[in-house]
């Protein structure tokens, strides 16, 4: 049974353009595969974190709405697992569809250093 | 003894007064416009205090089906850092 999911991972920042879109196409495979649809991809660019994860204070965030079934999610989160690049992972069933706009500026700005601010900036 | 009791509790009172009323709306039930939504973290803010603890519905004034919503979201998005778990965390 085909299902709507949105699934949210977080790259380490410092990771050149190359590899992430090695790892995008990764993830294409991975669904594709499995009989999946990749519906979007977006980059949200290069935000602060909340908190530090793997000793992190930034990473990338990407945002992928997919449909397939429960063993693609399993296939992709345990893909996700075990990639070094990627930090942080959340696959979220959505009951309708949605249309997302990826959240403006980075919410921390308020709390972002000057020299920060240059990196929100290439969103 | 026991009517000094009984006279003294009521001028405390069981219930303290606030020192200032705060809106009893929900105003997710006040304007439908507003979605919940755990990829905004702009929204949820307004739902947790400095600490980073969801407020409690007695302060936020939302209705149960919204402050489930919300406490639902701000969940997810402490688990994808777009809210801090405690308070704002420092780097060492």
């Amino acid at each position: 049974m085909s299902r709507m999911y949105e699934t949210i991972y977080i790259v380490k920042p410092d990771l050149a353009d190359e590899e992430n879109k090695a790892l995008t196409a990764r993830i294409n495979e991975v669904i594709e595969k499995m009989n999946g649809d990749v519906r979007k991809l977006e980059d949200w660019g290069i935000r602060k974190l909340a908190y530090p994860i793997e000793k992190l204070a930034r990473g990338r965030y990407m945002y992928l709405r997919s449909d397939g079934d429960a063993a693609l999610i399993a296939e992709l989160e345990r893909r996700l697992r075990l990639d070094e690049r990627v930090i942080r992972y959340q696959t979220v069933k959505l009951d309708k569809d949605t249309v997302t706009a990826a959240p403006a500026a980075p919410v921390e700005a308020e709390e972002t250093a000057p020299a920060e601010e240059a990196a929100s900036e290439n969103e | 003894m026991s009517d000094e009791r009984s006279s003294q509790r009521p001028s405390s009172g069981p219930r303290k007064k606030r020192p200032f009323q705060r809106r009893k709306v929900c105003r997710f039930c006040a304007d439908k416009q507003v979605g919940i939504d755990y990829k905004d973290p702009r929204t949820l803010r307004y739902f947790i205090t400095e600490r980073g603890k969801i407020v409690p519905r007695r302060i936020s004034g939302n209705c149960s089906r919204h402050q489930r919503e919300i406490t639902e979201a701000i969940k997810r998005a402490r688990n994808i850092a777009l809210l801090p778990i405690a308070g704002s965390h420092v780097l060492p």
